[in-house]
């Protein structure tokens, strides 16, 4: 039982585009914290973040913010801030000045808008490239800005749809790291994924969803009980992937390992998550080996969460 | 303290110190007025700084300038008669000067530079997925449109006034500087003048808010091309009917200086009074701008759709 005030409030939402479902019967409350929003790619959680955030209007049902529906409320708007997956940006403009006229059209003047926004960049070690034209930003460097524009305002509710998303391990750390603290300043954070273990290094409280339904919300780790039944698939991108995956049979850090076909990358098969990234950092630091990519497939979640569907329907 | 803040730094005066002990609510302007008034020059700032880079700047730049390129051939042409022993007569420049007014900016490149950024002012933030940005800001969605369709009016008409302008200059300099600021300012050409850049303005206020409704609903500018067959239309249409275009009251609303075609004039025939012009712009665009208001507060941000 929450004794605080709930920040958001879903009550029995819906959303259909024609006849496909995005988003159906959701009544949830998320109370002051960090919340992650964990299902599959194809769950419905961007459309729900974009009901949230008034992108989208309800087919059915409502979202109230702070009790006050958000639809067509620039009050609420001020007090919230998203940070969306689409990877789009006013391409001409540098990194420092895309911030500074988002927020000069929050309604930031002149030197408050400079001032956060210099502050926000410095944040997600982005100063160095601030005066930089986005065209030119890298996939990592160009999540990070929309999470500084995202941070810049200092907004009361903090919704972020997978930030992890194009990062690189220290990127994903640092982002993680980032996410808590902003949390802990009493701050609150809706975070979406599709991979449990990100969701739970920052977070116990989750909404879990699938095919457009809420299929669980509480404790994280009910669900990592669960996963113990399924192994993690992780895909990493490599120059040695051979040498790669002796050593992590070496350090008996993988379940299994398949080499690539192109000869380029492993999917190795792992029950513990985290002493997987362990050996992982500890094979690329002192074996010189190049990672260019590390993805955690979903087919883990997926199997709990078809394993929940199922309880659902019997 | 890396360069980049640095060099921020500088430019503020020293001001940012004092700023970095408040907290961002406290750094807000919360005077509803002033911060609506900034963010609207915001996103009309914000729109312009795009326009530049678009590619229908460059169709601007080739419509606006294709009737300097006709002056210019007839600037040419003076000076080969000339050549000959031929004194073409000013009369002939003007006739030349309230046709290409009429035909080619009224008819042509008003109406084309209208629908082309009219239907865009939505459009390309939806198919460059930029949209959220400006959605998820705390303002209301009216304003937003409404800047947006400022900074179209601002750029065009400056862009189109200042080719109208050269067109002037490059058809009359040849007579000479004598000559040309005589018709300016003994002839009345500059206040002629003026009330044709103040025609453009209405016509790209007035199509550009009709487009820009049909932006909204529509995705193909294919709309438009219908509206531009009624417009044409305008001289074989039935009186009753003509009173429906809005080409028919910039026409009549276009400075006459005597030396249009008498045909051109009786194809358009009774012309309206200033009064029912000015209670037709207002209605057109109260009935265009409040169907903008409407749609847009119903407009959601929805990127696979389109």
């Amino acid at each position: 039982m929450h004794n605080s005030r709930p920040v958001i409030e879903l009550n029995n939402l819906s959303r259909w585009y024609g006849e496909v479902l995005g988003v159906n019967r959701v009544t949830a409350t998320i109370y002051p914290g960090i919340t992650g929003l964990l299902g599959p790619n194809g769950a419905g959680k961007t459309t729900l973040m974009n009901l949230i955030c008034g992108l989208l209007r309800p087919s059915q049902g409502s979202v109230r913010i702070f009790g006050e529906p958000i639809w067509n409320n620039p009050k609420i708007l001020s007090r919230i801030a998203y940070c969306t997956q689409y990877d789009s940006f006013y391409e001409r403009m540098t990194g420092f000045e895309f911030l500074y006229f988002l927020l000069s059209v929050r309604g930031y003047g002149r030197e408050a808008a400079k001032l956060l926004a210099v502050q926000a960049l410095e944040r997600l070690k982005l100063h160095d490239v601030m005066n930089k034209r986005l065209g030119g930003f890298s996939k990592g460097m160009r999540q990070r800005v929309k999470v500084a524009l995202a941070l810049a305002g200092n907004p009361e509710i903090l919704i972020l749809d997978e930030p992890l998303n194009s990062l690189d391990v220290v990127g994903r750390h640092e982002m993680m790291e980032l996410i808590k603290s902003y949390g802990s300043e009493g701050r609150n954070v809706l975070i979406s994924s599709h991979i449990l273990h990100e969701i739970e290094s920052m977070t116990d409280n989750i909404l879990m969803l699938s095919h457009g339904y809420l299929l669980a919300e509480g404790d994280v780790r009910e669900v990592r009980g669960l996963l113990k039944q399924h192994p993690h698939k992780i895909y990493i991108r490599c120059d040695a992937p051979r040498r790669f995956a002796s050593l992590l049979f070496e350090m008996n850090g993988a379940h299994s390992i398949q080499i690539d076909p192109d000869g380029e990358g492993l999917l190795a098969q792992t029950f513990d998550l985290d002493s997987f990234y362990h050996r992982l950092n500890d094979i690329v630091l002192n074996n010189h080996i190049h990672v260019s990519l590390v993805t955690v497939s979903d087919e883990s979640i997926r199997a709990v969460f078809e394993y929940l569907t199922e309880s659902a329907h019997v | 303290m890396s360069e980049p803040s640095q060099r921020w730094k500088d430019t503020s005066g020293g001001k940012n110190h004092q700023s970095t002990s408040l907290s961002p609510s406290e750094l807000r302007d919360f005077s509803p007025r002033r911060r609506g008034f900034r963010q609207a020059l915001t996103i009309i700032n914000l729109s312009i700084r795009r326009y530049l880079f678009t590619r229908y700047m460059w169709v601007l730049i080739i419509l606006g300038l294709t009737p300097c390129l006709f002056s210019g051939m007839i600037a040419i042409g003076k000076i080969i008669q000339e050549g000959y022993g031929r004194q073409p007569q000013i009369s002939e420049m003007n006739q030349f000067l309230q046709m290409a007014f009429r035909l080619f900016y009224i008819h042509f490149i008003i109406f084309f530079v209208a629908i082309i950024f009219g239907f865009t002012l939505l459009r390309k933030e939806v198919d460059d997925r930029t949209l959220h940005y400006l959605f998820l800001q705390p303002v209301d969605k009216t304003l937003v449109i409404l800047s947006k369709y400022l900074a179209f009016v601002i750029v065009t008409w400056v862009f189109l006034c200042a080719t109208f302008l050269l067109m002037y200059t490059i058809m009359f300099i040849p007579y000479g500087i004598g000559v040309m600021a005589n018709d300016l300012f003994e002839s009345g050409r500059a206040t002629s003048l003026v009330e044709e850049c103040f025609v453009m303005l209405v016509a790209l206020v007035l199509y550009g808010a009709i487009f820009m409704v049909m932006g909204t609903i529509f995705k193909s500018a294919w709309f438009g091309a219908i509206f531009y067959i009624w417009e044409t239309a305008l001289p074989y249409l039935p009186s009753t009917f003509k009173y429906f275009t809005v080409s028919q009251y910039l026409q009549a609303m276009t400075p006459e200086r005597g030396a249009i075609s008498p045909q051109l004039f009786e194809l358009y025939g009774e012309m309206p009074t200033p009064l029912h012009c000015v209670i037709a712009i207002v209605l057109i665009l109260a009935i265009f701008i409040g169907l903008t208001v409407f749609i847009i507060r119903r407009y959601e941000c929805h990127y696979s759709e389109t």
